[in-house]
């Protein structure tokens, strides 16, 4: 009976435990709005007043604790952070106690996700999110409510690097745009950002009841900030939408240059793009003084390192993989997790930045005269390039095959680009319609000899 | 031969001195060699290839126990008392260090007190020996007391952890959390 009882749909008082009579009143006024989304998600932010206490302080550390460290030196909280999960986390307490520096990855979370959380965790509290496994399935990753509310801290010490403040309090502060088929939409509240709105909707025109309701809709809530990824982010700049936001985080996927310049000036505000994962929340982001791809590493309490193939830390400049201790999800504690995502790690000072983030394993290509071109090559050749995705495909016989969506000029330019790089390999650019691009298409890069391995 | 044995403290004080490589794994330490070692020590012909061929198929966490005893039995007392080697050779293969190995690793052998203290008595119990200034009851009385206490923190602690998994199981599979709480960025 107990079970049947926790299993109840949420009530709105569970789904917003803080509301007061002003929050409630934004969230009407979201829910109900006469431009609004069909919304196909209910769904809150589940802080309680020790939740939002807890934000609030990670909050305040964020703002004091700079994030940094010297390369050989990890930061003075790690080998405690470490004892305390080989001491409460069940899969560390087997792991640690083999061996001191063993690396974990998305393999372990999905045999057993619930052996990552900590024993004094208190399982009614428990969420739930989900993320695409190598092979395309979904695992299940066990969270704290204060985890996703944590990002908001995160992403205000990233926007202050650009000058820009969230206010919070009588507006809707965040809009999360997606422009996909079909994904979960649904209005909320952050007490965080003291009961200000936040909404994630769908640009797919299904979603609305009349074809203007976008624009309208999002210049009624004219939100503090945009989040989105450059594909949903390229579509809001294409609606003739009034409202200016004070800025706009990119992430999911890698953030091109020409891109991030275009929808600066199509917004007028600071561009970020985010590099983050499920598993850890926000990792680093872009720094506007730096015309490189570097991304200097986010959330105070995460230790970054690269390791080599055998697992040993490699100094900076040289990529390896990216490894991260720590994270803001306290039911999902990381020791030394690795993201599957490739770069080098360079220092300013004690901050230490990702140079060249490649979110998943690289591909090597060949050339028609056998010379290899890495994938990260491909990225930066095209960083010029405003495309919202792409995806590059070497057959067996060396055939190329990119994949995009863009006007005809900047394919010209794909194709001058790629020539650069592997000469006269026979290239073929196709153009992906546009039902295919809803389904939110990222960049990727495969070779045939791998597909079968 | 009398069965009155060595005193206890001083060879619980030698196993807490283990030196370090005698808690290598097998891949790194040669416990046959380590084992051959012991019997020219004691004066004696190194066993035949094969009772070494038997001792080297032992898994793994039982040769890492095997290099451990060895160098517990290199105290002068055992040195001198060649007439144990039988014994001693049977023990290092018998039953009770196999089931030992499984429950408990090699490095808590050595840093836990009451698991030093066992390793201990069933080595001297092995060799058919009890410790000096114990009578052969309590000696096998406070060796089972050890034994249980341990095989009962085993059993409780892994049926705590699969009461745990289970929990947690369903409270992941719950409509409430699932439905998870709102999420301010695409990953």
């Amino acid at each position: 009976m107990k079970c049947t009882m926790l299993d109840e749909p949420l009530t709105e008082a569970e789904r917003f435990p803080l509301l007061t009579e002003r929050s409630r009143a934004r969230l009407r006024w979201l829910q109900q709005h006469e431009n609004a989304p069909r919304w196909t998600y209910q769904c809150g932010e589940r802080l309680d007043a020790a939740g939002l206490a807890d934000v609030q302080a990670f909050a305040a550390r964020q703002r004091l604790e700079r994030c940094g460290w010297k390369f050989g030196q990890a930061p003075a909280w790690v080998p405690d952070f470490i004892e305390r999960c080989r001491r409460e986390v069940p899969f560390y307490r087997d792991l640690l106690s083999r061996d001191p520096l063993a690396t974990c990855n998305r393999d372990d979370l999905r045999r057993e996700p619930w052996s990552f959380v900590p024993d004094w965790a208190d399982a009614s509290e428990l969420i739930v999110f989900r993320t695409s496994g190598t092979t395309g399935n979904l695992i299940p990753i066990p969270a704290h409510p204060v985890a996703p509310a944590r990002y908001l801290p995160l992403f205000q010490s990233a926007l202050a690097a650009y000058g820009v403040s969230l206010i919070g309090g009588d507006r809707v502060s965040v809009i999360q745009v997606a422009a996909q088929v079909r994904t979960y939409t649904f209005a909320s509240i952050s007490s965080y950002l003291d009961g200000a709105g936040f909404a994630k909707i769908n640009l797919n025109p299904a979603d609305w009841t009349r074809s203007d309701d976008r624009v309208r809709f999002f210049d009624a809530c004219a939100p503090e900030l945009v989040t989105g990824d450059p594909f949903a982010l390229e579509q809001l700049a294409a609606l003739p939408v009034q409202a200016r936001p004070k800025g706009i985080l990119s992430s999911a996927t890698l953030l091109l240059p020409a891109l991030r310049d275009r929808l600066q000036q199509r917004f007028g505000c600071p561009v970020i793009d985010v590099y983050s994962m499920n598993e850890t929340g926000p990792i680093a982001f872009a720094r506007a003084d730096s015309d490189a791809d570097e991304h200097e590493v986010l959330p105070h309490n995460l230790f970054v390192e690269i390791l080599d193939e055998s697992g040993r830390p490699v100094p900076p400049g040289q990529r390896g993989q990216i490894v991260v201790t720590g994270g803001v999800n306290p039911f999902l504690p990381l020791v030394r997790y690795g993201t599957g995502d490739f770069g080098a790690l360079s220092f300013h000072g004690d901050v230490p930045r990702l140079v060249g983030v490649e979110r998943r394993r690289p591909v090597v290509f060949r050339a028609t005269d056998g010379a290899p071109v890495v994938s990260i090559s491909v990225t930066v050749a095209l960083f010029s390039l405003p495309l919202p995705f792409f995806s590059l495909h070497q057959a067996r016989d060396g055939r190329l095959t990119f994949r995009t969506r863009c006007d005809a000029m900047v394919e010209d330019e794909v194709r001058h680009a790629l020539m650069g790089l592997f000469g006269a390999t026979p290239l073929r650019i196709e153009q992906v319609p546009w039902e295919v691009a809803w389904s939110g298409k990222s960049i990727q890069y495969t070779r045939d000899a791998e597909d079968t391995q | 031969m009398s069965p009155t044995g060595p005193q206890l403290n001083p060879l619980l004080h030698r196993l807490a001195n283990c030196p370090p490589d005698f808690l290598l794994g097998p891949d790194e330490i040669d416990v046959t060699a380590l084992a051959c070692d012991h019997f020219r020590a004691l004066g004696l012909a190194i066993p035949d290839p094969k009772q070494r061929r038997l001792l080297a198929e032992l898994p793994s966490e039982s040769l890492r126990l095997v290099s451990i005893v060895l160098w517990l039995l290199r105290d002068d007392w055992f040195v001198v008392r060649p007439q144990l080697a039988e014994a001693t050779w049977k023990f290092l293969q018998s039953d009770s260090l196999t089931k030992l190995a499984k429950l408990v690793r090699a490095e808590a052998i050595v840093n836990d007190p009451d698991r030093r203290e066992e390793l201990v008595r069933l080595c001297l119990k092995g060799l058919g020996l009890y410790p000096e200034g114990e009578t052969p009851e309590y000696a096998a009385d406070r060796l089972t007391t050890l034994d249980s206490v341990e095989r009962e923190r085993v059993i409780r602690q892994t049926r705590k952890a699969e009461a745990r998994a289970r929990e947690l199981r369903e409270a992941m599979a719950r409509r409430r959390a699932e439905e998870a709480a709102a999420r301010y960025s695409p990953e």
